[in-house]
């Protein structure tokens, strides 16, 4: 005897009655969320994925700005165009490989915190620098420096020193510990081959910060600054240095690099994204719309089936609230197991296909996506479900007895008898006018199969 | 004179099929005391469901009035007469009567949880035990014989203590043994409960043993007996 009887357990009985029929409900919805949630979640992995191995290549900045210290900084923050959460590279000097020549050098600084974080130096050996006389460099410095050190070991460097603006030509020599080995940014490998200034450099060492900075020269520092505006920061920047003639070097490099991370390519514009994303937002609400037609379709075959149960329910006494409650809890019981069940079958396609997809994709369940699908499902399963509801709570009492329903029909269609007639044939016609509506909405499903929007 | 707990004032009830209308009920006045048994007789198609239906408040009537304890039944609105059905009315239909998907132990309990109320188990069991389910509580419908079923509709429609009880053919499917023993459970409940039991029958002999008869005959009531000793 079961003690804790209630609203629930009615939902729970009809569905154990038709776990047939519910089987089928339940694949109905868990296909269309399904697909709506591989596509969400696999258009988020594949931005993260390029986001992140933007990053990884480049950095988490939007902009390195050269030599800084000349730069009216405050003035790029007060506008509005760069975030107040810059970090700072105070170059420390330029490594000469050879001892000599400044050809394949690269400089070495002091970051602080932020630009650390920005400049994303991971580590892939080592730690990095606590202490004076100290230093971790990116991998491919130790090629270049033609050393074969490894971390503990004692590297000598020749330095150029800043002098303000350019690196002086007489050298320092200074031995310092390895102690951690960084991961290499693109952005320095790209650029080393090209005949820049000196002073236009990305730091590929770093120094602690108890590291004395200027050694006889003045100091030169790069600002690693992420735009407000991600999205009009470079052109900001630009406008700002056009209109600060001042600020303008000799040479017609630019005092700052840009390495945003963008969609894509650099030619795709905030329109094209945006269109992207609305593509996708189309696909999904097609998606969606489909699969409220086959859950509708689903409900209202389902209830056709109970409607002298339903009849019985209210000649017991149940109110049209109450019918649409027991059937309201079936469908939240249905959503209940199907939306995670789909989630999860989504996740997994996901996964499999990024793990597919080489090491450079990454797989992050997006929670945002997870939380938006499995509430907007929620949503679409109920509202999907209260058109047949809504129908099924008009049944009256009096169906539990005889098929009123079908008497009221009857009487509409104005059916006469036949007296000579094709068995197969009038019962197929009769079917057609008694269940016209009903064979609507099955005959609609099977014509918009979600797969087909795709 | 005891107040009728139930009557009716000129019911007609008019049926349109095709083209022609069928007058299934005319101009049928009658009242119900508290406690009554009453068997109601006649042929086929006479209008007895019908009139079951129409007292009960399942189907409305084309003309005419029915007063459950002088309160006009359909003025009310759709919910007031489905809560005046689960909390006074009981049913006892010929077939169907059970909800499949839920035990028998459920199907009784099923109108006290539409009211939400908390089962008053004494009552409940002492009910179960008089209609001898106690062994098949548990079981589906479709597990249950005919006259099981009957049972447990019965103690069904008993659940919410209820002032009237509606029958209509509830032995119709049951072989003549079994349908005298659930008519007699059926009897012998109402009277137990001091309940008005309104039951439709072919059987004449059931019919004698209740306190009044009404015949109705082409939708007219031909003979009312009133009530008397039996
Ligand atoms: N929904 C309906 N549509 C059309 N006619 C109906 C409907 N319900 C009942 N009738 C007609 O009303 C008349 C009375 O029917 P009712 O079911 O009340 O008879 P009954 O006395 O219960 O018969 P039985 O003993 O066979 O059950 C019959 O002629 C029947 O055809
Ligand atoms: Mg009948």
């Amino acid at each position: 005897m079961s003690a804790k009887f209630s609203l629930s357990s009615i939902a729970l009985g009809n569905i154990r009655g038709r776990r047939r029929q519910y089987i089928l409900l339940t694949g109905a919805i868990v296909l269309a969320i399904y697909f709506v949630a591989t596509m969400l979640l696999f258009a988020s992995t594949m931005f993260t994925s390029l986001r992140e191995r933007h990053y990884q290549r480049f950095g988490e900045q939007d902009v390195i700005i050269f030599n800084a210290a000349r730069e009216p900084l405050a003035e790029l923050m007060s506008s509005g165009i760069l975030t107040d959460d810059y970090g700072e590279a105070a170059i420390y000097g330029y490594v000469l490989p050879d001892g000599q020549s400044k050809a394949n050098g690269f400089s070495v600084a002091v970051f602080d915190e932020n630009a650390l974080a920005l400049a994303r130096k991971d580590l892939l050996a080592g730690r990095l620098p606590e202490r004076a006389g100290e230093i971790a460099l990116e991998q491919s410095m130790l090629a270049r420096l033609r050393t074969e050190a490894a971390v503990g070991d004692t590297v000598t460097l020749t330095l150029a020193i800043p002098d303000g603006v350019n690196f002086k030509d007489s050298t320092v020599q200074k031995s310092f510990k390895l102690v951690g080995v960084v991961s290499d940014k693109l952005i320095y490998l790209d650029e080393w081959n090209s005949v820049l200034p000196v002073y236009r450099d990305f730091p590929a060492g770093i120094l602690s910060a108890a590291e004395e900075i200027t050694l006889g020269g003045k100091t030169v520092i790069n600002i690693y600054g992420r735009y407000a505006a991600p999205s009009s920061g470079f052109k900001q920047m630009l406008d700002f240095y056009f209109n600060h003639e001042e600020l303008q070097n000799e040479g017609s490099e630019l005092p700052f690099e840009d390495t945003r991370y963008v969609l894509l390519s650099d030619n795709f514009s905030d329109e094209d994204i945006f269109i992207t994303y609305l593509f996708l937002i189309i696909i999904a609400l097609v998606l969606v719309l489909a699969a409220c037609l086959g859950i509708i379709n689903a409900f209202t075959s389902n209830l056709e089936a109970r409607k002298q149960q339903l009849g019985l329910l209210r000649a017991v006494g149940a109110t049209k609230k109450q019918l649409r409650e027991i059937l309201g809890r079936e469908t939240s019981l249905l959503a209940l197991f199907s939306i995670p069940l789909a989630l999860l079958l989504a996740s997994l396609t996901v996964w499999s296909l990024t793990k597919a997809m080489g090491e450079s994709y990454i797989f992050r369940p997006n929670i945002l996506v997870i939380i938006g699908v499995a509430a907007a499902g929620l949503l679409c399963v109920r509202l999907a479900a209260s058109i047949p509801l809504r129908a099924a709570a008009k049944v009256p009492p009096m169906q539990a007895i005889r098929n009123v329903e079908l008497a009221r029909k009857m009487r509409k269609s104005k059916i006469v008898s036949q007296q000579l007639f094709d068995v197969p044939l009038l019962l197929a016609k009769r079917n057609r006018t008694l269940y016209q509506s009903k064979q609507l909405g099955i005959k609609l499903s099977p014509s918009v199969p979600f797969w087909k929007c795709l | 004179m005891v107040m009728p707990i139930l009557r009716c004032l000129q019911v007609n009830k008019k049926y349109a099929v095709g083209e022609n209308t069928v007058h299934a009920l005319r101009d049928i006045t009658i009242s119900f005391e508290q406690g009554e048994i009453c068997a109601v007789r006649g042929p086929s198609g006479s209008g007895k469901s019908t009139l079951l239906h129409i007292l009960g408040g399942l189907e409305y009537p084309t003309t005419g009035k029915v007063y459950y304890q002088d309160e006009d039944l359909f003025a009310y609105n759709d919910n007031q007469l489905s809560i005046l059905r689960r909390r006074r009315f009981g049913f006892v239909f010929q077939a169907y009567n059970l909800v499949q998907e839920l035990t028998a132990y459920e199907n009784i309990l099923l109108p006290v949880l539409l009211d939400k109320k908390k089962p008053d188990e004494k009552y409940l069991s002492m009910l179960i035990e008089i209609l001898g389910l106690q062994q098949r509580l548990d079981h589906l419908p479709s597990a249950l014989s005919g006259g099981q079923q009957q049972r447990v509709a019965i103690a069904r429609a008993l659940a919410n203590k209820p002032s009237i009880l509606f029958a209509d053919e509830p032995t119709g499917n049951l072989d003549g043994k079994t349908g005298r023993e659930v008519l007699s459970l059926l009897k012998y409940v109402s009277i137990e409960m001091g309940v008005t039991l309104i039951l439709v029958t072919h059987d004449l002999h059931i019919a004698e043993q209740a306190e009044r008869i009404i015949l109705l005959e082409d939708g007219c009531i031909t003979e009312d007996s009133g009530r008397r000793e039996v």
